[in-house]
């Protein structure tokens, strides 16, 4: 991170204009209510996305318009932050998405469509390094994590595991790039991540009706919540999680999410309220004059947005009654 | 009904037998269509309650599905599901039904997939918890849908063999029995006449060699 | 050194700190504000009152370097003889303006910085965040209260 914070002063005055233009519940809560897609895309055509939604010919299209603005916001961000390492970490998730496309499509033997052009790495490179199994240019987690998907491939031909290896280099790698460039904030926010993206782990785990052994290997270290923590809860009843877990700061979350996913046998709420806890604690970073935290909230904030607007879309498309997106739909930034 | 045959007694015999091989046949066609129509029976009512089972999983699972759909984004969820974890090697049988050949699957899961791997072909960190359940669904419900695959094809090929026979069992029963019986009776009766006129015939001789004694 | 020597050095530390710290504090905002006026160009206006805020520690500390200047005779006829204690005295006279125009032109940059992003969201609060800009504009004021009091004390 750069020592001088008011290196930030242009990109938070500009962050400050965009986050103007975020759509606010209100806006969401209007497109819920509407009665068709084609009226929820006359009303984004009437938002900031006016110009890529007011070109989108068939309303079936619009992944590939939400995948143009998540580009155009790293883009952004990349151009106006004084701190070009700050938008490679965030980017890296997709580095890890794209590694995992390619070795299944290489396993597979098939081409595949699904690379996000987002990533550090440039699509065509990454391609390259799976083809010739040569990661030299990965991060070193991320390196030894690809060599050892192909040796553990070869042996089990499991698919999951592709998926389990990358994750957890993906956010030992995240945690150590935030804690080497001594930005607590950003820490926060991956340590964070982590505990949520492992509480819903032992959920699924225990409703898969797998054991403490399986929890291990899909379980993501560093987060604040041990795995001694959780493990043990892997063959109780989950009641007991949210009573070992009312002192910590996911009380509430835990309470309310983990117990409506018992009783109504579905994450959604859980998984909201996880994105809601985020979008809280990014929030506190959103005053900061000068700093990386309200870009890191911006960028969280945007793709808290196309998740909503995905949301909304692929529910009136298929027509899912409006409680149902209601439900699901993110808490708004601003 | 034109009927062109030689009134001989020669021809009516030979119609008789015809006849009664045709009312044999009508007889064991329409057994035959009664017994395919009970299977056929039995199937339809298994091929709904599987239809309506499956049906009920299915909609509810691609429902699910469809929620996992909506809050992950389309190269997460398409890289979530990319790569099977099971493969099926499928084999079709024939089987008997009434004559009918209906075909029989049985299938088997590749071995190259290791016995402890789990069914979801994903990881937990870029994936929704709402696409556990629709997977869990479509997984289990496998087997049953190509068990109902199997019922739907045998139900189709089933009705077809019952529309011919159908048609037969009418072929004979309204055209080629009254035909023969009718046939028959012009023959006999063709044969009477015949038999009255030589009666006729020989009372006449009679008289006139009567009359000239 | 002089006496004298002494006693510019105190003018050129005010003028210079305080210009220096106004330098700063206005390049803070400004560039708080292009970030915004990229986004947004009619905020421009409002935009450049706030990059104004942190430019008055400059012109505090330029009027103190002139009394100094005006006192030991720069500007004007006789240049003044004096004694190494006096030039001491015109130094720590000018020290208040020096620093406190240092500071705080940089932390009112800060703070009209933050205001540029106010007014991104509510353009109609400009007048509050100047308000907040000015809160640390009567620590200057005050400093050159007090660098202006002690001058003329002195007894030359």
């Amino acid at each position: 991170m750069p020592i001088d914070d008011t290196a930030y002063a242009y990109a938070v005055g500009r962050i400050r204009a965009l986050e103007a233009r975020l759509l606010d519940q209100n806006r969401f809560d209007r497109m819920i209510d509407a009665s068709s897609a084609e009226e929820v895309l006359k009303m984004l055509t009437e938002s900031e996305y006016a110009s890529s939604f007011g070109e989108l010919s068939n309303i079936h299209d619009f992944e590939t318009i939400l995948s143009s603005e998540l580009r155009h916001i790293f883009d952004l961000l990349e151009t106006i932050t004084p701190w070009p390492e700050l938008i490679a970490i965030m980017a890296l998730r997709y580095d890890v998405h794209n590694l995992k496309v390619l070795f299944k499509a290489r396993y597979l033997d098939i081409k595949s469509n699904l690379l996000i052009p987002v990533g550090t790495c440039p699509t065509g490179k990454m391609v390259q390094a799976v083809a010739e199994d040569d990661f030299r240019d990965l991060p070193d987690r991320l390196r030894i994590a690809a060599e050892k998907v192909n040796e553990d491939f070869l042996v089990n031909h499991d698919p999951q595991v592709i998926d389990l290896i990358l994750d957890q280099a993906l956010f030992e790698e995240l945690i150590s790039r935030a804690e080497k460039a001594n930005v607590p904030f950003l820490k926060g926010l991956f340590i964070r991540q982590i505990d949520l993206i492992n509480l819903k782990t032992l959920v699924r785990v225990k409703n898969m009706g797998f054991g403490r052994e399986f929890f291990k290997k899909a379980f993501l270290p560093n987060g604040n919540l041990s795995f001694d923590q959780l493990g043990g809860s892997i063959d109780e009843p989950l009641e007991s999680l949210i009573v070992q877990l009312g002192m910590t700061e996911y009380a509430t979350l835990v309470d309310e999410g983990i117990r409506d996913w018992l009783d109504r046998g579905t994450a959604s709420r859980f998984e909201k309220l996880a994105d809601d806890y985020i979008t809280a604690y990014l929030k506190k970073g959103k005053w900061m004059p000068f700093g990386p935290e309200p870009l890191i909230g911006y960028l969280w904030a945007k793709e808290v947005e196309l998740k909503n607007i995905r949301l909304i879309l692929v529910g009136k498309i298929n027509k899912l009654p409006a409680e149902a997106i209601r439900e699901r739909i993110r808490d708004a930034y601003i | 009904m034109e009927i062109r045959v030689n009134p001989t007694r020669m021809e009516l015999n030979r119609l008789k037998k015809r006849l009664k091989m045709a009312e044999r046949g009508h007889k064991l066609l329409k057994d035959k269509r009664d017994e395919l129509i009970r299977q056929f029976l039995i199937l339809v009512r298994k091929n709904k309650e599987l239809r309506e089972d499956i049906e009920e999983e299915l909609s509810g699972a691609f429902a699910k599905f469809l929620l996992a759909r909506a809050v992950m984004s389309q190269d997460n969820l398409e890289e979530a599901l990319m790569y099977p974890t099971r493969k099926l090697t499928l084999d079709i049988d024939k089987q008997n039904i009434m004559s009918v050949n209906a075909p029989k699957f049985s299938w088997h899961e590749d071995s190259d997939q290791d016995e402890g791997n789990s069914i979801y072909p994903y990881g937990f960190a870029e994936t929704s918890a709402e696409l556990d359940a629709s997977i869990e669904t479509l997984s289990g419900v496998l087997s049953r849908l190509m068990e109902l695959a199997e019922v739907e094809k045998a139900v189709q090929l089933l009705s077809g063999e019952i529309e011919k026979t159908r048609r037969r069992v009418n072929a004979l029963e309204y055209v080629l029995i009254p035909k023969l019986t009718e046939t028959i009776k012009y023959i006999a009766m063709k044969l009477e006449e015949n038999e009255r006129g030589a009666l006729v015939r020989l009372m006449k001789i009679k008289d006139v060699v009567r009359a000239k004694m | 050194m002089t006496g004298l020597e002494i006693a510019l050095l105190g003018a050129a530390l005010a003028v210079g700190l305080a210009g220096i710290g106004s330098a700063i504090g206005v390049g803070i905002v400004g560039q708080s504000a292009a970030g915004l006026v990229t986004e947004d160009p009619d905020k421009f206006g409002q935009t450049l009152l706030l990059q104004a805020l942190p430019g008055t520690q400059g012109i505090y500390g330029l009027l103190t370097g002139f009394i100094i200047m005006q006192r030991v005779g720069i500007i004007g006829e006789t240049l003044l003889e004096l004694t190494v204690p006096e030039g001491y005295a015109f130094l720590m006279a000018a020290i208040p303006i020096a620093l406190v125009g240092l500071l705080s032109a940089i932390y009112q940059g800060r703070v009209s910085a933050s205001a540029v992003g106010l007014i991104a969201k509510r353009p109609e609060e400009l007048g509050k965040g100047i308000v907040y800009a000015v809160m640390v504009e009567t620590y200057a004021v005050l400093a050159l209260l007090a660098s202006i009091m002690l001058l003329f004390g002195i007894p030359v």
